[in-house]
């Protein structure tokens, strides 16, 4: 995974759900740009809007959400991060292989997530949540 | 159903309701067969995993009962898109699907606040992929469906966050034409003047969804009425039997297909 402030595309919204709109719009054209698909599209869309969900579940009110998109070339990279709201609860990290913390997806978001992306993380340290996902860049238009 | 639906916990797993190898199996049978019997049986399975997916979104206003609808018609569209042969666990493809047809439900709630031409764009975007689909054998590309639609990308891009080309909506539910009229989706559809307005493409493609519930006479005689656009005495010479038969096989198959979602909450 790159660093998201080195991320070619950088967006911050307000940590409102409202913003999800705007996210699942940057993420989908990021993607078309690359030439996914219209259903791999769809999915992107879901995964963004569940991780950044949960990123606006635990940040601080007030703060803001900041993402950074890597469009390939080999891999489509998504990562987002906002301060805690409460950061002594939380400093242990979840990612696909199955670890649990107290910042997580729930058991269903994380089966849907996991099944639509190659790989994502959702992380803490003393201060942010993070969350990421990535997944291979079609070589075609018949492979998206 | 109401009562099933009562019995689930809210803290209950949806795998917990899945045996993957039979469910795999009936979906396979199914396949071969068209048999409404293993359909019924495969949606039986299912419930626990469209419950659990609209109870998700229940705090946001709708009816859960209503939830639970669409969720089925998403799970009805996972039952036609998934491949047995590839291995891969039932819940896991169509969980995503269902969960689509839920959020795509919300966002058509949301479209009353959509400025029209974009309301004009969601409405083209499901028909032109899903005829892009069919002759491309694959899902499209935004680029792909910016032509055939004659849209820019970002307008094709806008038209997805809007979602509404995707409504599910009850074959039953009331249908405000261009003059005002309050009938039924399915009333309007068998009629043989050609329903105008964006509700008709609707309900289009809310039937299109369903086709592969039908028996293959049915299913040609939806396709030929609603899809290629022929009257019914067009297509009692194409099918070979009588417009009243036409007329009746019709009504049936379209009552058929309207109590469909709605048998599930019965």
């Amino acid at each position: 995974m790159h660093e998201l402030e080195e991320a070619p595309l950088q967006l911050t919204v307000p940590n409102d759900p409202i913003y999800l709109r705007l996210v699942r719009l940057v993420v989908a054209s990021a993607a078309t740009d690359v030439e996914f698909s219209f259903d791999a599209i769809e999915d992107l869309r879901i995964v963004a809007d569940e991780l950044i969900t949960l990123v606006m579940t635990v940040a601080a009110p007030g703060t803001a959400v900041r993402i950074g998109i890597y469009p390939g070339p080999d891999h489509f990279e998504f990562q987002g991060s906002a301060l805690l709201a409460n950061p002594d609860q939380v400093h242990n990290e979840v990612t696909s292989e199955g670890q649990h913390a107290p910042v997580e997806l729930d058991v269903l978001a994380a089966q849907i997530v996991a099944s639509l992306v190659d790989n994502f993380a959702v992380k803490t340290d003393k201060q942010q949540v993070g969350v990421a996902f990535s997944v291979r860049c079609p070589i075609g238009p018949s492979d998206g | 159903m109401a009562k099933e639906i009562e019995s689930l916990s809210p803290e209950t797993s949806p795998t917990r309701f899945h045996d993957p190898e039979t469910e795999i199996a009936l979906i396979s049978r199914y396949r071969q067969t068209r048999d409404v019997k293993d359909l019924e049986a495969i949606v039986s399975y299912s419930t626990g995993l469209v419950v659990a997916l609209a109870r998700r979104f229940r705090d946001r206003g709708p009816e859960l009962d209503d939830l639970i609808q669409v969720g089925h018609v998403g799970l009805l569209l996972a039952i036609d898109r998934f491949d047995p042969e590839r291995g891969v666990p039932f819940v896991g493809f169509a969980t995503p699907t269902i969960l689509g047809e839920l959020r795509r439900h919300f966002r058509s709630v949301w479209s009353v606040r959509m400025p029209r031409s974009l309301q004009e764009a969601s409405q083209l975007l499901g028909p032109a992929t899903n005829e892009l689909r069919h002759e491309l054998l694959r899902s499209p590309t935004i680029s792909e469906i910016a032509v055939r639609t004659g849209l820019s990308t970002e307008r094709v891009l806008e038209a997805m966050e809007a979602g509404a080309a995707f409504r599910a909506k009850s074959l039953d539910a009331p249908l405000m034409t261009e003059g005002g009229d309050n009938s039924p989706l399915h009333a309007s559809l068998a009629a043989d003047e050609p329903v105008s307005s964006f509700a008709a493409v609707d309900a289009k493609d809310t039937v299109k969804r369903l086709l592969p519930l039908l028996s293959p006479r049915s299913r040609r005689i939806v396709q030929l009425r609603f899809y290629e656009e022929r009257n019914q005495t067009e297509i009692a010479e194409i099918v070979g039997i009588s417009q009243m038969h036409v007329s009746r096989l019709l009504n049936q198959a379209l009552e058929f297909l309207g109590s469909v979602i709605t048998e599930r909450n019965e």
